[in-house]
C-alpha cells in the first residue's frame, strides 16, 4: 500500500508539469507584425484652464519588433459636452491632436504594459474677441505621452487602457497665449490583427 | 572533448554572426526615420519666451563614423503677450560618429544590450521666421534667411533598429534681424529690420524617436 502511495506522489508532479506545459502552449495573440486599431471616448481634463471636455480618440498601431510599435491617433473635441470656464478667448470652440510616434512595450505574452511619445500638432479655433463675432484657427505643434496596459485576449480582441497627456499651446488669440496641457484616460475594447504568419 | 569544442565553436560563431548583422544597421547606406520634439530656448528677442516645437527628418548614413540628417522643423514661441514667433526650419546636418572605434561598438553580445552612441553635429538650414502682434494679426514682420547650427548629441540605441536621441546645439541666424520695439504705456509694436549677419541665434534641444528602415546599399 505504502509503494502504491508513493508511486502515485511520484506521477503528480509529471502531470503537474503536463498541465503547464499546456498552459505555455496558449496562442500568443501579440508580437512583430500586429496591426491593431480602435477608438473611443476619453474623457479628457484641461487642467491649466481648469475646464472638462470629452474627446473622439481613435488610433491605429503596427508592432515592428518584441517591443517597438510605430503608432498614429486623432484625439477629436467632441462639443456641447465639455464643462467650459472663462471667457471665449481663453477656450477653443474645435480641437483636434494629431499625433504620431513610437511605443514600447514590456510584460508577459498577451497581457502588455506600454509607453508611447508622440509629437503632432493640435488644431484649434479660438475667440478673437469675447462676444464671440470672429474665430481663427490655428495649428499648434503638440506632444503626446501615453502610458497603458493591454490584454490581448484572443486573435482579434484586447481591452485596453491608457493614461493620456499631452501639451500644446494656441498663441494666435488676442490674449496671453493659452495652453492645452490635458489629462485623459482612454480605455475600451480594440481590434487586432497578427499580418504576417509565424513559419 | 571534440562534442564540446563544438558548441563552444558554434556558439562563437552565433556571436559573430549577430555582431556583424548588428554592425551593418551602423554602416553606410542605413536610412533611418525620425520624428521629433523641439525645445528652442535663450532666444534673440528681448522678452522672448522658450518656444515648442515638432518635426521630422531622415537620416541617410555613409559610413561607420559620418551620419547625414534631413530635417524640418516647425517652432512657435510668445513674446511675452504682445506678440508671437512662428519659425520654419529645413536643413542638413553632419553627424560625426568619435567613438564608433571603440570596442563596445564593435563587438555585440548574442544578447543585445541598449548602448548610448555620442556624436558632435554641424550643419546648415534655410528658415522663415514670422513674427504677429497678437492684438493685430496682420501686423506682423517676416524674415527669409539661412542659418548655421552646430552641437553635441547622443543616440540611445535601445534595440539594434530603434534609438532616442536627444540633440543640443546652437543655430546662428545669418540674415537680416527683426528687432521689436513695443511701448509698455501706449501699447505700440514696432519692427525695425536691421542688417547684418550673425546678429541672432537661438539653442535648440531636439528629442527625437528613430527607426533604421532600409538600407539602400551595401547589403551584402
Amino acid at each position: 500500500m505504502g509503494k502504491k502511495i508513493i508511486f502515485v506522489l511520484l506521477w503528480i508532479p509529471c502531470f503537474a508539469f503536463g498541465q503547464a506545459t499546456n498552459t505555455d502552449e496558449r496562442p500568443l495573440n501579440f508580437g512583430p507584425s500586429l496591426l491593431k486599431a480602435s477608438a473611443t471616448i476619453a474623457p479628457t481634463r484641461f487642467y491649466k484652464i481648469y475646464s472638462s471636455a470629452a474627446m473622439l480618440n481613435g488610433y491605429l498601431e503596427y508592432v515592428l519588433e518584441d517591443r517597438i510599435s510605430v503608432r498614429g491617433e486623432v484625439f477629436q473635441f467632441m462639443p456641447n459636452i465639455a464643462n467650459l470656464k472663462f471667457q471665449a478667448v481663453n477656450i477653443p470652440r474645435n480641437y483636434t491632436g494629431i499625433h504620431a510616434g513610437f511605443g514600447y512595450h514590456i510584460g508577459k505574452r498577451n497581457w502588455k504594459h506600454s509607453i508611447h511619445l508622440e509629437p503632432g500638432v493640435s488644431i484649434t479655433e479660438i475667440a478673437q474677441d469675447n462676444y464671440n463675432i470672429s474665430y481663427k484657427w490655428s495649428a499648434n505643434p503638440a506632444l503626446l505621452v501615453k502610458v497603458g496596459t493591454c490584454l490581448y485576449v484572443s486573435r482579434f480582441f484586447d481591452f485596453f487602457a491608457e493614461i493620456n497627456w499631452s501639451d500644446s499651446y494656441v498663441r494666435n488669440n488676442p490674449a496671453t497665449s493659452v495652453s492645452m496641457a490635458q489629462v485623459g484616460i482612454s480605455a475600451g475594447l480594440g481590434f487586432h490583427l497578427l499580418t504576417k504568419t509565424k513559419k | 572533448m571534440i562534442r564540446i569544442g563544438t558548441f563552444i565553436c558554434l556558439l562563437t560563431l552565433t556571436g559573430v554572426f549577430y555582431a556583424q548583422n548588428n554592425d551593418k544597421l551602423n554602416s553606410s547606406g542605413m536610412l533611418t526615420i525620425g520624428i521629433r520634439s523641439t525645445l528652442s530656448a535663450f532666444n534673440d528677442q528681448q522678452n522672448e519666451m522658450p518656444g515648442k516645437g515638432i518635426g521630422g527628418h531622415a537620416r541617410l548614413r555613409l559610413s561607420k563614423q559620418i551620419n547625414t540628417d534631413w530635417f524640418f522643423d516647425y517652432i512657435t514661441s510668445d513674446i511675452l503677450n504682445y506678440a508671437h514667433r512662428t519659425d520654419y526650419h529645413i536643413g542638413w546636418s553632419v553627424l560625426y560618429y568619435p567613438l564608433s572605434e571603440l570596442k563596445c561598438y564593435r563587438i555585440q553580445q548574442t544578447k543585445y544590450k541598449p548602448l548610448f552612441r555620442p556624436y558632435v553635429v554641424a550643419g546648415h538650414c534655410f528658415d522663415y521666421s514670422l513674427i504677429q502682434d497678437k492684438a493685430d494679426i496682420n501686423h506682423f514682420a517676416e524674415r527669409w534667411s539661412s542659418a548655421v547650427q552646430a552641437g553635441l548629441g547622443t543616440h540611445f540605441e535601445i534595440t539594434p533598429r530603434f534609438d532616442v536621441s536627444l540633440t543640443a546645439q546652437y543655430m546662428f541666424h545669418l540674415g537680416n534681424h527683426i528687432h521689436i520695439d513695443y511701448d509698455f504705456d501706449t501699447q505700440v509694436l514696432e519692427f525695425h529690420e536691421e542688417k547684418g549677419a550673425l546678429q541672432s541665434g537661438h539653442l535648440l534641444i531636439n528629442l527625437s524617436l528613430n527607426y533604421k528602415i532600409a538600407k539602400l546599399w551595401g547589403r551584402k
